[in-house]
Formats: structure tokens, sequence, C-alpha cells
């Protein structure tokens, strides 16, 4: 996305912070109006002797990403947490600890994140000498320390990894006095399949189809992410057909989700009629995906430096077309769904989250937009068609079920909208420009950020000569996960399959 | 395709699914199943809440170390005669990141695999052909 093509504005502004600094220049850029973005932790034993955390914000207005900059001796590798100030990176502290034993003194929650608890103490797979193949022989995860409330009357309730329908694998925990649930508990983990780890040494070039395997539901993001962190790198400027495709692309994989949660979410109160028609419409939504685009979750669909194949006038009007009569058929079903009276009792005031809590706990996407926060990155770092074309915000205030679904029904039209406006003024021209001269050999640091259907997905690339040195993806469900926890105590046991459902978050990206 | 049937499953085939490791592309098709264009159910395939219903333990993912133990205590849970089907090119040991610290190169490193169903995803179709295959439908 041409943040690089912009000529001499520098994307990113990086500055190097002692570790007893490292708090005050955070709160310091957050008190400007910054927001968070990232924190990826990297091994830099070989060349500089040190480990490097990197924290990424992007300023309130327009600018380059700030990237306040860590360096620890690795015999001491600590600084001091900074979830107290910036609880939005809790799970990233937890997360760097695990895999590159960089320790966040003073950090609330002790306990791994991605990591079995029985992984052997002192092996962080992220360190570079650690080969990418090691099986300790412990570390299988059964067991883990769930944080429970206690108290006369209380019981507890695990439930999963594996659940009763064909969802993702997690396990949840469980608080409950009869049907309240008092208290909720996650662990996340089993899906970590060491992804980050699998790509360090990989050409750029090559890195693409294991990208885009990171999660399915939301890989054109991925793609599109993973993709401008390379161009920022490289300094490799899109063509306009390209930069049109590509955000078709996102849009019809926003509107492929949207209607996905849409239809979720009847079928969470035994609203079958409804979760079925709606199954229906996603799936004649993935068929023009695949016609379109050759891939029913648009594998294979951008490529660095473009996409990977022209649209050909008939299948854009045939996606256009099919696009118009799926905007009927989706209105007509989400009306007859806020009509149903039924459904419209369970939705209501079920797992409020709070505004202050979606704000301060850094949520993203259509979940912390139905709590009030207008954040939306089409709009605050206009990228792509998005410079042109600026999608309407969606905000609704109230925070509850019925507020996530009424976003997203109102997003996909807005969707809608914006993708027939894009298919009807698709520039002619390349679809995809040559490499700049070296790419093979590059060396560099390319945060790459999108609205996913779920909120901001930012990719974190080091390369070094042409080969991927670290990279750390940042999905928008990894941002959410903490939120779902403050949602749900207070609510009965039954709601919670739909409360859960509201928030849709993904398992497999934010695992890795 | 079907390596093995079993005569007494030609007719009904309950499903238990685990997601060992997915991009979770595999399950969004397996649940597509079920919906009203593809209706596995009028050929006898369902999904069942409970190992113990099951017939069939279908598996995506390459296996995390981290979901082989549930993954295996699942197949203990169900009775005989039970089978097991691999979806999903992860699942055969196509995953990009099979091999890993974290992770196994496909179900058949855990379980015997009774049959294999390919695709990245497959696709629902795919699916209800390969699961009536396996009943001896087709
Ligand atoms: S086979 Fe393809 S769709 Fe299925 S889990 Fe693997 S990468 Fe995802």
């Amino acid at each position: 996305m041409s943040m690089a093509s912009e000529g001499l504005t520098p994307v990113l502004a990086v500055q190097e912070v002692e570790a007893s600094g490292l708090g005050a220049a955070v709160a310091a850029s957050l008190g400007r109006g910054a927001r968070y973005l990232t924190m990826a932790a990297s091994d830099h034993r070989e060349d500089e002797g040190r480990l490097r955390v990197d924290v990424v914000l992007a300023p309130g207005g327009p600018g380059p990403l700030e990237v306040l900059r860590l360096h620890l001796p690795p015999q001491r590798a600590e600084y001091a947490s900074l979830t107290p100030i910036l609880p939005a990176v809790h799970w990233d502290e937890r997360e760097a600890r695990d895999l590159l034993g960089v320790v966040p003194l003073g950090h609330p929650d002790p306990r791994p994140l991605v990591l079995p608890d029985d992984w052997p103490r002192g092996l962080h797979p992220l360190r570079r000498d650690v080969p990418w193949d090691v099986h300790p022989a412990s570390a299988v995860g059964a067991a883990w320390s769930a944080r429970l409330a206690e108290g006369e009357g209380v019981v507890h309730m695990p439930v999963g990894p594996v659940h009763a329908g064909i969802i993702d694998s997690g396990h949840f925990a469980f608080s409950l006095m009869g049907e309240s649930i008092l208290h909720l508990d996650v662990r996340l983990g089993w899906k970590h399949r060491g992804v980050e780890k699998t790509v360090e040494g990989t050409p750029w070039e090559e890195a693409s189809a294991a990208v885009e395997r990171v999660c399915a539901t939301c890989s054109a993001s991925q793609q599109a992410a993973w993709s401008e962190a390379v161009e920022q790198i490289l300094g490799w400027p899109l063509p306009p057909r390209a930069v049109w495709l590509r955000t078709i692309l996102l849009e019809c994989e926003r509107l492929a989700n949207h209607i996905n949660d849409i239809a979720a979410l009847p079928a969470g109160t035994g609203y079958t009629v409804a979760a079925m028609a709606g199954s229906v419409l996603k799936e004649r939504m993935l068929r023009l995906a695949a016609q379109a685009f050759g891939h029913r979750y648009l594998f294979g669909a951008i490529r660095p430096g473009g996409v990977a194949r022209d649209l050909d006038p008939a299948a854009g009007t045939g996606l256009r077309q099919g696009l118009g009569e799926l905007r009927g058929d989706l209105e007509r079903l989400t009306q007859r769904m806020l009509r149903h009276p039924g459904f419209v009792d369970r939705i209501h005031g079920t797992g409020v989250l709070r505004p202050s809590t979606a704000r301060d706990l850094g949520g993203v996407g259509p979940v912390a937009r139905a709590s009030g926060v207008r954040q939306d990155l089409r709009l605050d770092r206009p990228y792509l068609a998005y410079r042109q074309l600026a999608p309407l915000l969606v905000v609704e205030e109230e925070g509850d079920v019925a507020a996530r679904l009424r976003v997203r029904i109102r997003e996909a039209a807005v969707s809608l909208e914006l993708l027939d406006r894009l298919l009807h003024g698709l520039p002619p021209g390349p679809w995809r420009a040559p490499a700049p001269a070296g790419a093979e050999r590059a060396s560099g640091l390319g945060i790459g950020a999108c609205e996913s259907p779920r909120g901001a997905q930012v990719h974190y690339l080091e390369l070094r000569q042409g080969r991927i040195f670290r990279l750390r993806i940042r999905s928008s469900s990894f941002a959410n996960w903490p939120l779902l926890l403050e949602a749900v105590p207070g609510n009965l046991i039954g709601d919670f399959p739909l409360i859960n459902k509201s928030f849709e978050l993904c398992y497999a990206c934010s695992d890795r | 395709m079907g390596k093995r049937t079993v005569p007494l499953l030609s007719r009904s085939l309950q499903l238990r699914h685990v997601d060992a490791g997915s991009c979770n592309g595999c399950e969004s098709e397996l649940a597509a199943i079920t919906n009203p264009i593809y209706d596995a159910q009028r050929f006898g395939v369902d999904v069942v809440a409970s190992p113990r219903h099951a017939d069939v333990l279908t598996v995506s993912g390459p296996v995390t170390r981290q979901m082989e133990e549930a993954l295996r205590r699942t197949h203990q849970a169900m009775g005989e005669p039970r089978l097991v089907v691999s979806v999903g090119d992860c699942a055969a040991g196509g995953c990009p990141f099979a091999g890993s610290y974290a992770s196994h190169r496909g179900v058949g490193e855990v379980l015997r695999v009774d049959a294999h169903i390919p695709g990245c995803p497959p696709s629902p179709a795919d699916i209800v052909r390969h699961l009536r295959a396996l009943m001896g439908q087709v």
C-alpha cells in the first residue's frame, strides 16, 4: 500500500529509548493522541549482542509511524512492563516472554500465552540459536492453570479445547454461580504452529503462500498487510489498477466475513431459519469470490507489487451483478432478523462491552466500533483506494450483541456500495509492477497495516539480504480476545455462545 | 478416498470434528456441508456434539503438539467401529508449518488414518463426495 510510494515522506520514525525511559516515551506518545499498533521482540545477539523490543504506534494525525526501540542485554533481558500504562500490550508482552525470553517486570499475568505450561523454562523458540524443529520431550499442553473465582456455591466449568460444533480449538474456564457467569478465563495457544519461526530465513518472494495460510477467513488482509510491509522496505509503488483490485479483494473479504458473522448470531439463539438463509448468502459470496479471483478464501490473490492475477472484464461484470443480487437478499434477511421479537429480545442488553473498556484495552474493528470507539484504519490512515473513496464510519454506542450485529449489517451495506464504485471505476493498465532493482537482496524494516473484517491487522517485517529476519503478525482477534473476557461476566451461561459469536474471534491468527 | 468402508455405516455417518491447528479454512468448508445448498443430512451425514455419538473423527491441521493429547483422547472416547478422516492438505502433512517446534507433520503421525480428503481447503462438494464414498454410496 503505497505509503512507500509517497516519495520523500518517511514511513517510519525510529526512536531509541533506555529501558528506564520506555514507559515515559510510550505515555508521551499516547498523550499526543497516538494509537498502539503492535510490538515485536527480536534476537539481535549475533550482530549486536543484544535483544530488541520495538513498540509501534500510529500518530493521531498524519505522519510516520512511531517505533520506540529498546535494546536489552541477553543476560538481563528485562524492562518495566508496559501493561499498567497500556493494557493493550498485555498479551503481546506475554507472547514475547514465551518466544524470546524478554521479561516484562511487574506484568500482572505470569502464565505462558502461546507455549504449553510444561514447555521447558529458558527455551525460547524464537531465539535464533534454538533450532526450528526442536522437540522437547515434555510440552504436550495437557494442563494449564486457569484463573477461577472461588466461594461457596461457585461451580467451575471447563470447556474445550475440542468443541461440540465445527470451530477452532480453544479452552474456556467458567466460574459460575447458578447460571450466572462470575468469571471467564481463556487459554489459547492450542493452534500455535510456529508460523513466525518457520518463515524466518525464507526469501520474501517465497513467503506469500505461508503467510496467506495463517488464517483463511482474513487471508486477503494478511496478504495485503504482508505485501505492504515488503513494498515499504523495497520502495515499490503500486500501479493504480493494482491499488483498486487489492481494495476490491479486501472489501470482498469483509463482506464474506460480515455475512458469516451476521448469520452466526441467529444460530446462537436457535433461530435456524435465519441462520440457514444466512449460510446460503455466505456460500453465494464465496462462489462469487472464487469465480472472480480463483479461490473461495482468496488464497493466492495478492502479491508484493500488485495482485497475483487480473480481473477480466467478464468476471468483473459477473461479480458486480452477483453483488447486486446479494445486496437485496441480505437486506431482506437482516430486516427480518431485526423484526423477530424472540431474537431481538435475546440480543439486546446481552454481553455489554463498555465503551471505556473497549478503549482502554485497545479494542479494534466492529467490536470496538459497536462500543463507540471511532476507529477504522481505512479512515484514520487511508491506504489503497480508500484515499479516494472514503468509506462511511459505522459506530454504535450500546456495546451489546445487538450493537455488534448492527455495526456488521451497516458495514456490509457500506462494503457493497464501495464495491460497486470500485468495480465501476476500475482503472486500466498493469496490475502488477516489476520489483525494483536489488529487491532480492533488500534489507530493512517495514510495517504493513490494514483494517481487516475484524479490525487492525499489522505485519512487522524485518528483511535481511532479501530474507525474512523477523515477521510478527498481530491480528485483530489477538487484540480483541481480552475484551471478550470483560463482556461475559454477569451474563447467563446460556448466552455465552451468543456473546462469543458476536465477537467472532479467530484462534488461528491469534495462535499462529 | 476411503480405503476402508464399514457396511454398518453405509446409510448414516455421524461426524465429530477436531481442529488440530488449521487456518480455519477447512472448518469453514466443513461447516458448509450442512447448509441448505449441500445438505449432507440427506445422505445420512451429520455433525454430532459428542465423540461418544460419532462414527467418524474428522481432523484438520498438521496436529500441533498442544492438540495431540486432546486429539488422542477424543479418538479414544469414540465407540467402535470408528474411522479417522483427515481433511485438507495440512492434515496430510502439507502444512507450510509442519515439523516446526510446535507441530507434527499431519494426522498420520498421531492416529491411523482411514481416509483423506485433499484440497486447500477441500470444497464442501468435495467433502460430501468423499464422505459418501466412505459410506460406499458412490
Ligand atoms: S489445508 Fe489449507 S485450508 Fe485447510 S487448514 Fe491447511 S491451509 Fe487451511
